[in-house]
């Protein structure tokens, strides 16, 4: 399942793929693979991502449909 | 022992020393290369490429058990399931984004390497070529013997370098639509 809320919150910080990458230090294939809902992060990178953008686990990983 | 054989196992020792340099410069520099989806995938790929050395060795040793030695000599099967374990290795990896580490510059990384394995690719036509050309390829025995590893050499570093370039072109697209 794609990560729209993450795709979001990165595009309200103005970040691109690459940058955020660059800031949780993995590569921007990762992130992107992370948006497309192709790989699931572990919780270090999940706290990476939510560090970077300055969110928590809850606004980017939390599903409410479920 | 012959010279070629001792070449050979000097060649192998120095690539080994060189892989064991590189990783101790690497980690006292940068810490862990690839992320963790990347090594998952490399992973991946080291179980493909294992099985499909299984696959193959098993298929030659059943057609040469039933057939007598065909086509190359005993020491070219084994190079030659090598280097396609190799292969699969590096075009899975390419593939699934885990060929370049993190810390590498992806553009320096992917220029220098399409310029070095360029010269290898080279190199190694020239030397098929010359080798062809005063028919070093074949023993006695009408078999293809050592010398027949620049071919293989030729044929893995080509598909790389394709691999590498589609998947460049395809990362490019993706890039631009983020």
């Amino acid at each position: 399942m794609k990560n729209l809320k993450l795709k979001a919150a990165r595009a309200l910080k103005d970040m691109s793929q690459d940058d955020l990458a660059k800031a949780v230090g993995v590569s921007r294939q990762t992130i992107n693979a992370v948006e497309k809902g192709e790989y699931n992060p572990t919780i270090n990178l999940c706290l990476s991502i939510c560090k970077a953008l300055g969110v928590t686990l809850n606004d980017l990983f939390w599903d409410e449909a479920e | 022992m012959n010279s070629y054989t001792i070449g050979l196992c000097a060649g192998i020792m120095a690539v080994m020393i060189w892989m064991v340099i590189t990783k101790i410069f690497r980690k006292n520099k940068n810490g862990n290369a690839y992320d963790e989806r990347q090594k998952i995938k490399r992973g991946e790929a080291s179980s493909i490429a294992f099985f499909s050395m299984l696959i193959a060795e098993l298929i030659v040793a059943i057609v040469t058990q039933e057939n007598g030695q065909i086509l190359m000599t005993p020491f070219m099967w084994h190079m030659s399931i090598i280097f396609f374990g190799a292969t699969v290795f590096g075009l899975c990896c390419v593939w699934k984004d885990a060929y370049f580490n993190v810390t590498d510059n992806a553009k320096k990384s992917r220029r220098s390497l399409f310029i070095s394995m360029g010269l290898i690719l080279i190199l190694s036509i020239i030397g098929s070529i010359r080798y062809g050309m005063e028919n070093k390829f074949f023993n006695e025995s009408g078999l293809l013997d050592s010398e027949f590893i620049i071919v293989i050499v030729c044929i893995m570093i080509a598909l790389l370098l394709i691999n590498i370039t589609i998947k460049s072109l395809v990362d490019k697209k993706s890039e631009k639509e983020d």
